[in-house]
């Protein structure tokens, strides 16, 4: 058995990463072709300050990271009709709120430099086994909704107007979507880290869409290159010590750019 | 005798906060019409699309379509180009496959009805083609093919000729008037009312939030 799998805290971290580095770019595609890509940025800090108020009150910080950040959608969504024609400004706005109430509870938690330093850049090593649990638990929720309402996403995400005449509730499916990336950067943010967790929402998309020949195949490519991205980041990670998190996003940068050259080479 | 297709009662329509952009608009459309809204830029046309269509709800007023409130399944809508992405990373059979009713069941049945919406719209060649590749006219044919699926009684299409070239123009208005041939009942917006009066049946103007019918031989006269 190679020295990576001998570890049970490798074992447990690629066991999630896979799940991280499938679900974020499915979620991702749908965000992406919507021109929504902040919002995975935006939810990140929100659940780092989730995460922390989690820590401070004492009550399991993935859950309530979760929680808060599902709240968050709601109140987005609200901004977001009070500027209709500035989309982003509404995402700015929560996420700066997010971000200073963040670095305002790291004044107040009792945690260690490690452990912030995990939440931000991702960690390998604390994973316990409540977190594989609920991580676990989300996983196969995002999993199922994604199949189960495919159709409904990809309608939403293609021409909002038609769907809303095909008689899809636009709203509900908008909201049931911004929930859904809320628990996956909730599933990202142990391993990945808060201020990375967006880039493995976009950058596997992108590199798919330099290949793509169709809607599902954009999805299946992002959703393996993302998994690429985390094996050989976390591989990465435990050769070389590097900090996880940083070490899959630059991976999939990498592929990125590989297929980049390549297709632009092929034209 | 001709069926009441759609009837607009008294309808008001204001964007929230501002004043109304349409007023007590009353108006009938019948089975088999071929009818053509004109307007000045701003006069609210496809506001009056999306209101038939059901996208919009007035503030005063009813849409009733064969009697009974609007309902989505009878009515097909050809959308203004600019308001969806042509550069989606969708393949034509995609878009269509998604807009069929049984989209979640692919069986034959639906796989047939596209095949021959496809070649009703000249398209047979391109069903694997991704949207970005197509032309213009092309595209215009793949949203119209969209809109013809699920057998629609009513066709609405808003400015379907804009930045088409004359050629594919020309095409999109044999085809246009193929369907009324086959009883479709078709509202369309246009700005170049010259080349579709031929195929035309009514000419409605829009101005100043009121809505007036002009004879099919004088529309010039606005």
């Amino acid at each position: 058995m190679p020295e990576i799998l001998q570890y049970t805290f490798m074992q447990k971290a690629l066991i999630i990463g896979l799940l991280v580095g499938g679900l974020c770019p499915s979620i991702g595609t749908f965000l992406v072709l919507r021109r929504f890509s902040m919002i995975g940025d935006t939810l990140a800090h929100v659940s780092l300050a989730g995460v922390l108020l989690g820590i401070l009150w004492g009550v399991s910080p993935l859950p309530f990271a979760l929680l808060v950040s599902v709240l968050v959608v709601f109140v987005l969504e609200k901004l977001k009709s009070v500027f209709k024609n500035y989309a982003e400004l509404s995402l700015a706005i929560i996420m700066s709120t997010g971000l200073g109430l963040a670095v305002v509870l790291m004044g107040f938690t009792n945690t260690s430099d490690t452990s912030i330093s995990g939440l931000l850049f991702g960690s390998i090593i604390t994973l316990s086994n409540q977190d594989i649990l609920i991580i676990g638990l989300l996983s196969s929720i995002s999993i199922f909704v994604i199949k189960f309402f495919y159709r409904e996403f990809f309608f939403l995400t293609f021409d909002e107007e038609g769907a809303r005449l095909a008689g899809i509730a636009v709203e509900r499916y908008n909201y049931l979507l911004l929930i859904l990336t809320a628990m996956v950067i909730t599933i990202g943010l142990r391993i990945v880290g808060a201020l990375l967790i967006s880039s493995l929402m976009v950058v596997p998309v992108a590199a798919s869409l330099l290949l793509s020949r169709g809607f599902k195949q954009t999805l299946l490519y992002a959703v393996i290159f993302g998994i690429l991205s985390v094996l050989i980041g976390l591989t990465a990670s435990f050769y070389l010590g590097l900090a996880p998190g940083g070490a899959i996003v630059l991976s999939s940068v990498t592929l990125f750019l590989l297929l980049l050259l390549i297709t632009k080479t092929h034209h | 005798m001709k069926e009441k297709m759609i009837h607009l009662d008294k309808i008001t329509f204001a964007y929230p906060g501002n004043p109304p952009v349409l007023e007590d608009i009353e108006l009938e459309i019948y089975t088999g019409d071929f009818i053509v809204i004109l307007g000045p830029n701003g006069s609210a046309k496809t506001t009056l699309l999306k209101i038939m269509l059901g996208l919009l709800k007035p503030q005063k007023g009813t849409v009733k379509i064969n009697t009974s409130r609007i309902t989505s399944p009878h009515i097909g809508y050809l959308p203004q180009k600019s308001s969806l992405n042509q550069d989606f990373p969708a393949t034509v059979q995609e878009v269509l496959e998604l807009t069929h009713k049984k989209s979640s069941f692919r069986n034959n049945n639906q796989i047939q009805q596209i095949k021959a919406i496809l070649e009703k719209v000249k398209l047979q060649e391109k069903s694997n083609s991704l949207l970005g590749t197509l032309s213009g006219g092309q595209l215009q044919r793949v949203f119209l093919a969209r809109a013809l699926l699920n057998n629609p009684q009513i066709l609405i299409l808003d400015e379907p000729i804009n930045n088409l070239d004359i050629q594919a123009q020309d095409e999109l208005y044999e085809l246009l008037h193929n369907l009324h041939q086959e009883e479709l009942t078709i509202i369309t917006v246009t700005h170049d009312p010259d080349s579709i009066r031929d195929y035309a049946s009514r000419f409605l103007y829009v101005d100043r939030k009121k809505i007036t019918e002009i004879p099919k031989d004088n529309w010039r006269v606005v």
